[in-house]
């Protein structure tokens, strides 16, 4: 089977609706591949939106 | 990001076109610190970056009749910035980033010790796992969830087609996420089409 569609929902930087989440969550319950892709995904979108990690340093331009 | 009110932009943008230098360098004053800051998160050294920001706004300076005037200007200086990133990227070929991926710099020691290592360990992983990305990769995923750009945005900026930045955005989150996902040791199955059984 193909994980396309159910990637595109992980990926989603909106809130999903309702319904979508609840598909997309019986899968998750179902695949253990995508479920690490989600929980790989989240913890690098965490990282990437923590406004200090894409600051550049004191001292490097001053801007 | 500081973006200057319209009315005085457009005259100092008209004056620019018309050869006042004067006018050019406000517009260079304003905009320095986001096209800095866009080199800087793509080049990862802030003397690259330095380089490569002069070298956008001799490029704007030298485009300036090309510049449509019904589009923010930013975001023209932006485009002119990932552009020519982008070939600097090219050009290094796989040559390692310093500043931020190897935190040369000092931590920021003000929020204590144990912060500050924290934050320089975050950043070091996001810029690992950032350099597995393509230039053009890498600049999509920057100038989405660092610059909050709309993907007709990143179209304009990359010379891309909606489809194209939709299928590199969704290529880049799953190397990021493989990558985020083996620094923590465990690989992601990413290659497989067959469902394996819920663990719980």
């Amino acid at each position: 089977m193909s994980h396309q569609p159910y990637e595109e929902l992980i990926f989603e930087d909106e809130v999903l609706p309702a319904e979508k989440t609840r598909f997309l969550q019986a899968h998750l319950e179902d695949c253990l591949r995508c479920r690490e892709l989600s929980d790989a995904w989240h913890g690098a979108r965490l990282g990437l939106m923590d406004p200090e990690v894409s600051e550049p340093p004191d001292g490097s331009g001053g801007v | 990001m500081k973006v200057v009110e319209g009315t005085s932009e457009a005259v100092w943008i008209e004056r620019a076109r018309q050869g006042d230098d004067g006018a050019f360098a406000n517009l260079v004053g304003a905009y320095q610190a986001p096209v800095y800051n866009l080199c800087f998160r793509l080049l990862g050294d802030g003397y690259e970056a330095e380089d490569a920001a002069q070298e956008t706004f001799l490029k704007a300076y030298k485009n300036l009749s090309r510049y449509d005037p019904d589009r923010p200007f930013v975001n023209w200086l932006l485009k002119i910035a990932s552009n020519h990133s982008i070939d600097r990227l090219r050009r290094r070929g796989t040559r390692p980033v310093t500043d931020l991926e190897e935190a040369e710099h000092l931590p920021d020691t003000s929020a204590g010790p144990e912060a500050a290592l924290a934050l320089e360990e975050r950043r070091r992983r996001i810029w690992r796992t950032l350099r597995k990305l393509s230039p053009k990769d890498r600049t999509l995923i920057v100038l989405r969830y660092w610059y909050d750009y709309t993907y007709e945005d990143m179209a304009a900026a990359l010379s891309l087609s909606s489809g194209a930045v939709k299928s590199r955005l969704h290529r880049a989150r799953m190397t990021l996420a493989q990558e985020w996902r083996e620094r923590e040791g465990v690989p992601v199955r990413l290659g497989g089409t067959q469902d394996e059984p819920s663990a719980v």
